[in-house]
């Protein structure tokens, strides 16, 4: 009983309110069991509570996010589990992701194209790890890093924390850093990523924006009406409304499929993969607005917009001249700048050191069925 | 006798330290801590500890540097402030020196969604491919004394020097901008933009001015660029889909004859032959006066309509963007040539080439100072009738006003070769416009 308490005494002076109180607790519970000698009583297990104005926290420990053995990302109640329909590709990082929502708040619906409303004190928590073999995890994985979001009471904040070689825990780094990772594929294909670039906190905004505001990305309806990874029978959407965190939802959501999805039409393929890897900066209100590509699902526009036959702004493309050629991949700078690994060519230019096959494959088919 | 030298040097720095990054006010002998002001020196620097010091609280804030040549690693971000400056010793003093950075986008510094930005003092060399600094939606923000450089013509080189893009009173002035591979200073979907007293020199374009509400530009000299000035407006673009109110006056555009060393790609820039003094394109609303052209050997100014940036484009895409020249005033100009060099092969060696080949072996040999494009593209399916320029030049320029339609076939149709023939009274004069969130002095 107490060497599992005591796992989280060194966080101590980092508890306040009613996770300090929980914590006297369990300690007074624990110090009459042994007195006592009777069997252990398991403690009855409460909601996660963390003071905002404590956030960042040095370590990712302190927030409390995860029990047990912290790295096996295991959440403490109040951290919701969650995937993504369409995702982000990070050098083929597997990731894990968790929304914590303060006790007794709600998630609110806005529309299937906008991430949800997040109560103030909401961290959304996006771990990032390569497996040494995706095919067989039992063989294990490192974690390098985890992003935190955190809802201020005035605006989003982004906070980074890279793990320990022992896996042990994580430190905030503000400033960045690249590290060597490696996994085996799905496919059996060994990927290499000499320098996988943990991005500066300063970075985090370049992506997350949209309308002058920092904001998340990916937990919009649309991308989360879905099934649990554990549970895929268990639609995401509906277990949160079931449990009163999310609220205003719409019964007939658009979902943005996963492109993954080999049997899709290979133009709606392709729009779900740009959206969810291009279209954070190039939409309306996005980083990359002044371009006037804007290539989110949902937009509806002109052809001259969705980057057919589009002149590109701000990028000397040799050789090519339009965003896309429709039924012509190679002469369509969009193809060509995921296929470059240097700068200025590489697209997108953060998160991506080396190129996606998969994702590099659905655009050329994307672009040869555009008419 | 050197150790005098070597100390006047060392107290002159000094001095230059004093100056660029103390209170001038501040006469306490013992500074009190300025919390607003982070200083740096080279012997000293940290990029990590500025960048920390940027991450933790950049509103209201000064970074200062001294003299010297700062290494960065990495773009620097600022997004989401409100009043920030960013100043060095001196322009040729302080070196952000962007050679061995990793950054994917390969920009120096990328502001983004701020107000009230002053850069000054500083120049930004090397930047891997990127732009030297890009500035997206800002209201107010001054440039002042500040330089983007490569070394030399390269098609490695940074697209864009100076990059403030979807902004409100912008400021460009006593800047210096050398070897962008597009426009070493640009001004893209801005409102209230003044471009005045800046240097441009080895670059494709000296200056672009892309889709603008309200731009001045004056007093700026574009010197042994391919081409000098671009006045245009691109179309796709949200912000501002046609550009108008362009005054452009009191500038000297000299031996722009440089070999365009882009490469041939997807940018109007790298399509640009050599030996363009000022050209515009799909623009409305622009008054050119009191300029200097000098020995700009293919034109000195050239006017086309959009067909000649993008021959694909469909006219009836978008029945906002201002396809034609509009309501163009050029008057009290003056224009000498033969004193460079034609750049033949430079010429050919560009798509937009032929043109000025075309037109020069029509006209005896001869470069015209002035050459506008009719913009009767009814051949190719434009319904647009173009209104007629206002030209009134005492100095009469060589002239031709032609028709361009069919320039890839090799033929150039001349309409007129006196420029008294547009000279119909009064044309668009601009009244100029106050700035509403002045960006502040550099101080």
């Amino acid at each position: 009983m107490l060497p599992a308490l005591f796992i989280k005494a060194h966080n101590l002076r980092m508890m306040t309110g009613k996770y300090w109180i929980v914590f006297t607790m369990l300690l007074i519970i624990s110090m009459g069991c042994e007195k006592e000698d009777n069997p252990p009583i398991e403690p009855v297990e409460t909601h996660l509570a963390i003071d905002l104005a404590q956030v960042p926290f040095a370590n990712l420990s302190d927030y409390g996010f995860f029990k047990n053995d912290i790295k096996t990302l295991t959440p403490a109640i109040g951290v919701n589990p969650y995937t993504l329909s369409a995702t982000a590709f990070s050098d083929y990082a597997s990731k894990e992701r968790f929304v914590y929502l303060p006790e007794g708040t709600v998630m609110e619906y806005e529309n299937d194209f906008a991430v949800l409303d997040f109560p103030v004190g909401t961290i959304i928590i996006k771990n990032f790890l390569f497996y040494v073999d995706e095919r067989d995890t039992s063989l294990g994985r490192t974690i390098i890093e985890t992003r935190l979001l955190v809802r201020k009471e005035d605006k989003w904040k982004p906070y980074s924390y890279k793990w320990n070689d022992a896996q042990t825990d994580a430190t905030r780094l503000i400033v960045g850093s690249t590290v060597a990772a490696s996994t085996i594929l799905m496919n059996g294909e060994t990927k290499e990523i000499p320098a996988y670039v943990i991005p500066r906190e300063i970075d985090c905004r370049t992506c997350h924006n949209l309308n002058e505001k920092m904001s998340p990305i990916g937990p919009k309806p649309s991308n989360l009406n879905r099934g649990f990874v554990s549970n895929p029978s268990v639609n995401q959407l509906g277990h949160w409304a079931g449990n009163g965190i999310l609220s205003g939802m719409s019964n007939n959501i658009t979902t943005i499929p996963d492109y993954h999805d080999e049997t899709l039409d290979p133009v709606i393929r392709g729009k779900a993969y740009l959206d969810s890897n291009c279209a954070y900066c190039h939409r309306q209100g996005g980083t990359a607005n002044a371009n006037g590509l804007y290539i989110n699902w949902d937009h509806q526009g002109t052809d001259i917009n969705a980057g057919i036959y589009k002149i590109p702004t701000n990028f000397n493309a040799p050789n090519l001249q339009y965003d896309i050629v429709p039924g012509n991949p190679d002469e369509s700078i969009m193809l060509y700048r995921m296929t470059q690994t240097t700068t200025p060519a590489i697209m997108p230019q953060l998160g991506r050191s080396v190129n996606h096959d998969l994702g590099i494959e659905i655009i050329r088919n994307y672009i040869l069925n555009l008419e | 006798m050197k150790t005098f030298k070597l100390l006047s040097f060392l107290f002159l720095i000094g001095l230059i330290g004093i100056t660029s990054c103390k209170d001038d006010d501040d006469t306490d002998p013992v500074d009190p801590v300025d919390p607003n002001l982070f200083t740096y020196e080279e012997a000293t620097w940290s990029e990590d500890e500025f960048i920390t010091q940027l991450t933790v609280d950049p509103n209201g804030k000064t970074f200062c540097f001294g003299a010297g040549t700062f290494i960065f690693t990495n773009t620097i971000p600022l997004a989401d402030i409100s009043g920030l400056t960013l100043k060095g010793a001196g322009r040729e003093a302080t070196i952000f020196d962007f050679s061995n950075s990793t950054s994917t986008s390969g920009e120096g510094i990328a502001a983004i969604d701020s107000d009230n930005l002053v850069f000054c003092n500083f120049t930004v060399k090397n930047t891997n491919g990127g732009n030297g600094i890009t500035a997206r939606n800002i209201k107010g923000i001054r440039f002042n004394e500040v330089g983007v450089e490569w070394p030399a013509s390269s098609e490695d080189n940074g697209t864009y020097g100076i990059y403030p893009v979807e902004s409100d009173d912008v400021i460009v002035e006593n800047c210096y901008a050398q070897a962008a591979i597009d426009a070493g200073i640009y001004s893209g979907q801005n409102k209230r933009v003044i471009l005045r007293n800046n240097r441009m020199t080895l670059n494709v374009f000296g200056m672009e001015v892309e889709n603008n509400i309200d731009a001045e530009v004056y007093g700026n000299e574009f010197f042994e660029n391919t081409a000098g000035l671009l006045v245009y407006d691109l179309a796709g673009v949200e912000r501002i889909k046609s550009g108008e109110r362009t005054k452009i006056y009191n500038n000297t555009f000299t031996n722009n004859n440089q070999t365009n060393f882009a490469e041939l790609g997807s940018t109007f820039a790298a399509d640009v032959p050599p030996g363009i003094g000022m050209l515009f394109s799909a623009t409305s609303y622009i008054e050119i006066t009191n300029n200097t052209f000098v020995d700009n050997e293919s034109v000195s100014l050239l006017g086309v309509a959009y067909f000649l940036v993008d021959q694909n484009y469909n006219p009836l895409d978008d029945l906002e963007f201002t396809f034609n020249n509009f309501a163009v005033n050029i008057h009290d100009n003056t224009y000498t040539k033969g004193g460079g060099v034609y750049n033949q092969a430079g010429v050919l060696d560009r798509p937009a080439g032929p043109l000025i080949e075309i037109v020069r072996n029509q006209n005896g040999g001869e470069s015209p100072h002035i050459m506008l494009d009719d913009q009767d593209y009814s051949a190719a399916g434009s319904p647009f009738v173009a209104a007629d320029p206002v030209i009134n030049e005492p100095s009469n320029p060589d002239f031709i006003w032609a028709n361009f339609a069919e320039a890839g076939s090799g033929v150039v149709t001349f309409t007129s070769t006196d420029e008294n023939d547009f000279n119909t009274g009064d044309g668009y004069v601009n009244e100029g416009f106050e700035l509403v969130d002045t960006p502040d002095e550099c101080n």
